[in-house]
């Protein structure tokens, strides 16, 4: 039986047993992980780019919401040297795409999995479409839909 | 140039790299500590949570019962039960903040789309923060003019109000009027919390943690300077705005809210084109 935990913005989840963990994107972006062995998934789902000082270090910012993902998914076993990643959204929605906040966050969350090390073996990012995305621990696949 | 010169001008930019290297290095370290300290910051923030708040909660509910049994006796022993129980309601607050904040740092939100009544949360304020009330005369008005019950995140809603009360409360001026407003306009439900104080210069840093209008040796208020974060995090969080505005000699805070019709839905997904990412 899988279960099914629908994140929103400024939200992660980490999970050990089988799980479909969702989500629904328009330029936020989401870091999908994924540790193969042992089979566990995390994914986390942002809004802004980088925590500047101001306010809380709340995971609404995607180099705080990335660490932190990366944090959980080790707290429960997962191994870094094995962790691959799968990123999604970014959109630029409504705007023009050089005031659309969606590319810095794309950024931000490629910097970061390359601080750590984890490599980026798919990217489904940008457009000016919005996504809602599905993200299978049983075989680390992500199945997205496209806002029509 | 001669031989000594080059020799001297070699071993003098030598000798600047080498400070160079080691200003570099001092740098590296310092952002080193930086990253520790601020990683150490959240573990006891989320220590704090576990190990304080639990014993707190229990503690609250059982001299919560003392203090109406005592009360309806009266008597001196009511009194300085009275005052340690003001005590009590101050450090659960300023506890429940620091779990608050711990919660956002640490990346363990939630969102529970709950359905409650708003007018009993406000009630339940009021008696959390008897403190701050204690001996300051303050008038408080409230209108709640939205539909008593709302469908929303409960636990948060009722720390954006206790904070927002609180920093009114303790800001404004003895004897002075508080007014609390909460209604839905456009689907969005607004809270405004209007209080007689002086003009809050720095907008925009009142919202960092630990941040006082008066710090140092000019404070005069109290509290941990956590609240204010605490509640426009969780605004953040619930997809919400907050404003603050002066209206003559009143500083008149604003929280737009969603409103949810019921548990919260995942609106769209059935019109769309699929991919899967093996």
């Amino acid at each position: 039986m899988i279960e099914q935990k629908i994140i929103y913005s400024e939200q992660l989840h980490v999970a050990v047993n089988p799980t479909e963990i969702i989500t629904i994107l328009g330029s936020c972006v989401a870091v999908c992980l994924y540790d193969k062995k042992k089979k566990i998934s995390g994914m986390n789902h942002y809004l802004l780019p980088l925590w500047n000082g101001e306010g809380l270090k709340s995971p609404k910012f995607g180099n705080i919401s990335t660490e932190r993902l990366i944090e959980a998914m080790e707290a429960v076993g997962a191994d870094l040297r094995r962790i691959e990643a799968k990123i999604f959204g970014g959109a630029a929605l409504n705007i023009s795409e050089g005031h659309s906040v969606g590319p810095r966050n794309i950024q931000v969350a490629i910097d970061t999995l390359r601080a750590y090390r984890i490599p980026i073996v798919v990217q489904d990012v940008g457009g000016n479409k919005g996504r809602k995305i599905f993200f299978s621990n049983e075989d680390g696949s992500v199945y997205v839909k496209y806002s029509k | 140039m001669n031989h000594d010169d080059i020799l001297q001008t070699h071993l003098q930019t030598e000798s600047k790299m080498d400070e160079l290297k080691n200003v570099f290095q001092t740098l590296e370290m310092m952002n080193k500590k930086l990253i520790e300290s601020e990683r150490s910051k959240s573990h006891f923030l989320a220590l704090v949570r576990n190990e304080f708040n639990n014993p707190l909660i229990g503690m609250g509910s059982l001299l919560k019962h003392l203090y109406h049994s005592l009360k309806s006796k009266g008597g001196e022993d009511f009194e300085l039960f009275h005052l340690a129980y003001l005590d009590l309601l101050k450090l659960n607050f300023q506890l429940s903040n620091i779990v608050s904040a711990a919660e956002v740092e640490t990346s363990i939100m939630e969102k529970n789309i709950t359905f409650f009544n708003i007018s009993a949360m406000l009630e339940d304020i009021d008696n959390a923060l008897l403190f701050l009330l204690y001996n300051r005369a303050v008038k408080i008005t409230k209108n709640v003019k939205c539909s008593v019950s709302i469908h929303n995140d409960r636990d948060k809603i009722h720390a954006i109000l206790l904070n927002l009360l609180a920093n009114a409360y303790e800001y404004t001026l003895i004897g002075s009027e508080i007014s609390i407003e909460i209604f839905e306009d456009d689907k969005k439900l607004y809270i405004v919390i209007r209080n007689v104080g002086t003009d809050i210069k720095d907008k925009k840093s009142i919202f960092d943690p630990f941040y006082q209008q008066q710090m140092g040796f000019t404070r005069v208020h109290k509290g941990l300077g956590l609240g204010l974060s605490v509640t426009k995090a969780y605004i953040d969080f619930l997809g919400g705005k907050i404003f603050i505005t002066r209206d003559n000699d009143a500083n008149v805070f604003i929280a737009q809210l969603p409103i949810y019709n019921n548990d919260e839905q995942i609106s769209f997904g059935d019109e769309l084109d699929g991919f899967i990412f093996d």
